[in-house]
């Protein structure tokens, strides 16, 4: 059996401030993210590796089916891989109006894609928001 | 919470007469900020366990106002800060400091939010091929349409699950409250009075599980309210004399679990036929048991430090911490179902360390270290219960005969043993460090340590008696030139019998557990389990390597001042190839990039990128018993 988990996350930030009363910044953050197991498969214990229509014939009763077989387990890959994005942007500006007044405003991003559901089901979502501000500093 | 609220208001009016003691000072310094946020798009309930908004609390709301402000003032040695940032009820934090005249310091931290958790929605449980219902599947082996003795059920030993919190969102509330006080006596030099004082609280709702045994694994979630307090009270007093420096400090710790008390009605037996001999300590007849519950606890830790300044090259420290943790919650009458102990159950455990540290020349020095810690717990006895027969038989306790042992012949009472706690132990490190400096910009630092872990109770846990690991540590730094720094750093860790479970697995030759019919009886698997089985598992199985290697390399370089970069990269080799042939071997390799640049005042950039790659390589075989 192997296990494998890989990310990539690249980042970016800028600044700029083109005049003594005025800022603006901007962000970025993008992950790319997977998991997943290969390889692992478990032999049918029985003739057919169908334990459905193989009998367990050394049984008192003939007709009993074989209950157990490690090859039960083989789906366990199928519900174990990881694929996943992630993107955060943001971006904001601020001016002084004065020594003692500021006005701010902020826009953020966020996507979450959620391309193979693990065990806590879809998680994507996408949000965006706004937010602006005053400050006073005395 | 009286003596919260008693420290609230203690705190509260010093803040706020130190405050209003500033109100007219010039030297007072405040910013405020006042703002409103508006979220654009509509979060669904789906949604709001996702990751990309794990800690995110205000999405839930298309608008909020955010209030952040902070004030500094100092005046005649008197000195006054605090900061906040409100943005919603369960998203705030707060600090204050006040310094009287470094006679008195009193500092507060308070913070609260939301952590978004997970919901498990058990499908992953649909990896096993029958998993859809506990019924098990009908397969009319002889074509007569008929399940006949229930002979045509395949499957009914397997798994299925219910979510009955389906389509709730989790959630926990996490807010924490540190506060200190500091009392310098003026006329007695070197001595410092403390109080330390820490409170945490987790609200919110999260998934609770449990599980029915036999004949179907039926694993059931459910939402679970959780309220949990925790108060640590820490008083402490330190005295600098000459060279040397004592402190003493004590810690009484209250867990507090008020959360949603969880039940279930555990699954009655899918008996084959009539006369199944019912083995099950409990079931729907015993009616609803707890499940998914916190014990209260309190804790009592004293610890004793010293440090002794030998003289300019040669520092000397030392410590002793004895800690007890109680477990309050099992006091009520003896009932294993339930919970009831009939005692409080205690964990002691004692910590010995030192450490000497020398500078035995300008460019070279010594760090030697040791520690001892021994852990003992409570023994406790389990009376295993024995229950009503399947098919009516009292068969309980007092009786000659039990229903857990009554076809071998074995009397009630055969099966209660003790529990010894797999955390009696007995650990011991000791070790060295060396730092040489042989010439300017060059530096190289290695290490060795030796850790001993004896365990008093291995052999009731099938676990090693005891693992000894090395660990081997060598770094250097190298200052190149005025732009360019690199590092390189290796370690190597070899482990005699790492913590492993014994009789875990089958071996990895081909061979397992296979069903090989009782003899006797046309129904009763029960005694095939054993030879068939249990017996199959000869081997070890650990996830923990018997040697490890780690390279490390960083470097920084700034060829001007406007241009800085620093990379970095990590490769960690480990394996465990001691195991009864159950080999494992992990490769986990990381790395990265930053770049800065800053043509100017007004310009800045920065970029990185990291990669993170782990693989895992394990060879497995499995004794399946599922049913």
């Amino acid at each position: 059996m192997e296990y494998r988990t890989e990310a990539h996350t690249f980042t970016a930030a800028a600044t700029y401030k083109p005049m003594a009363r005025l800022g603006m910044n901007a962000n970025l953050s993008y992950t790319k993210g997977r998991g997943n197991i290969t390889d692992l498969t478990f032999e049918s214990m029985y003739p057919t590796g169908d334990v459905k229509l193989d009998f367990d014939t050394s049984s008192i009763n003939p007709n009993q089916p074989y209950l157990y077989d490690v090859a039960y387990l083989n789906e366990i890959s199928d519900y174990s891989n990881l694929d996943f994005t992630q993107l955060d942007i943001s971006v904001g500006v601020n001016y002084r109006l004065s020594k003692m007044v500021g006005l701010g405003l902020n826009y953020f991003y966020t996507d979450f894609e959620d391309d193979d559901p693990y065990v806590y089901g879809e998680q994507d979502v996408t949000v965006q928001s706004l937010m602006g501000f005053v400050t006073f500093s005395f | 919470m009286r003596k919260i609220g008693m420290i609230i208001t203690v705190l509260a009016a010093a803040l706020l007469l130190s405050a209003a003691a500033f109100a007219e000072d010039k030297a007072v310094e405040a910013n405020i900020s006042i703002g409103g946020s508006w979220t654009l798009d509509d979060i669904d309930t789906d949604e709001e366990g996702a990751k990309g908004t794990e800690y995110m609390t205000p999405v839930e709301n298309n608008a909020y106002i955010d209030l952040k402000g902070d004030i500094k003032a100092e005046k005649d040695g008197i000195a006054f800060e605090a900061e906040g940032h409100y943005q919603f009820v369960d998203e705030q934090e707060y600090k204050a400091g006040l310094d009287l005249r470094r006679i008195l310091t009193l500092k507060t931290d308070y913070n609260r939010f939301i952590h978004r958790l997970d919901h498990d929605e058990l499908e992953n449980l649909e990896a096993h091929v029958f998993s859809t219902t506990g019924a098990g599947l009908f397969y009319d082996f002889n074509g007569d349409g008929t399940n006949n003795k229930n002979d045509e059920i395949i499957g009914s030993a397997a798994v299925y699950h219910s979510d009955y919190g389906a389509g709730d969102d989790y959630y926990l509330m996490r807010a924490e409250w540190k506060n200190e006080a500091k009392l310098h006596i003026p006329q007695i030099p070197g001595l410092t009075i403390g109080f330390n004082h820490r409170f945490e609280e987790r609200k919110g709702l999260e998934q609770a599980r449990t599980m029915s045994k036999c004949s179907a694994c039926h694993v059931v979630a459910d939402s679970k309210s959780i309220d949990e307090e925790t108060n640590d009270y820490m008083p402490s007093v330190t005295l600098r004399t000459g060279p040397v420096v004592l402190n003493y400090t004590f810690m009484h710790r209250e867990f507090d679990d008020q959360s949603e008390e969880m039940t279930n009605m555990y699954n009655a037996l899918a008996a084959s036929h009539l006369g199944f001999t019912n083995r099950l300590q409990f079931d729907d007849r015993t009616g609803a048991l707890p499940y998914s519950s916190t014990p209260d606890s309190e804790k009592d830790m004293h610890t004793f430090k010293a440090r002794w300044n030998v003289n300019r090259h040669n520092t000397f420290t030392a410590a002793v911490v004895y800690s007890q943790i109680t477990n309050t919650s099992v006091d009520d009458p003896y009932d294993p179902l339930n919970g009831g102990y009939g005692d409080e159950i205690e964990m002691e455990s004692t910590t010995m360390s030192a450490k000497w540290h020398s500078r035995i020349s300008s460019n070279l020095s010594l760090n030697v270290h040791g520690r001892y810690q021994t852990i003992d717990n409570d023994e406790v006895y389990i009376d295993v219960v024995d229950r009503t027969n399947g098919d009516g038989t009292t068969l309980g306790d007092g009786y000659a005969t039990s229903t857990l042992g009554a076809e071998e012949g074995l009397g009630t009472g055969y099966w209660d043993f003790t529990r010894r706690s797999g955390y009696d132990l007995d650990l011991t490190t000791l070790g060295f460090d060396v730092a040489w400096r042989p010439m300017l910009g060059v530096t190289i630092r290695g290490g060795y340590e030796f850790h001993y872990e004896e365990r008093d109770n291995a052999e009731y846990h099938h676990v090693p008696d005891d693992t000894t690991e090395h660990s081997f540590k060598l770094s250097g730094d190298w200052r190149v030139n005025r732009t360019l720094k690199l590092g390189l750093a290796y370690r190597l860790e070899l482990v005699d019998d790492p913590y492993s479970l014994e009789e875990a697995v089958c071996t990895p030759d081909g061979s397992y557990g296979e069903y090989g019919g009782p003899p006797g009886s046309l129904y009763d698997y029960s005694r095939s389990y054993d030879p068939a089985i249990y017996s199959q598992r000869v081997g070890s199985r650990s996830n923990q390597p018997n040697s490890a290697h780690e390279f490390r390399f960083k470097g920084s370089w700034m060829p001007t001042a406007i241009l800085s970069a620093n990379f970095n990269a990590k490769y960690r080799t480990a394996e465990n190839d001691d195991i009864d042939g159950n080999e494992w071997q992990q490769d986990l390799f990381t790395g990265g990039v930053n770049v800065v640049l800053a043509p100017n005042d007004k310009v800045s950039f920065m970029t990185g990128y990291n990669y993170f790659n782990d693989k895992y390589e394990a060879m497995y075989c499995i004794a399946i018993y599922d049913g």
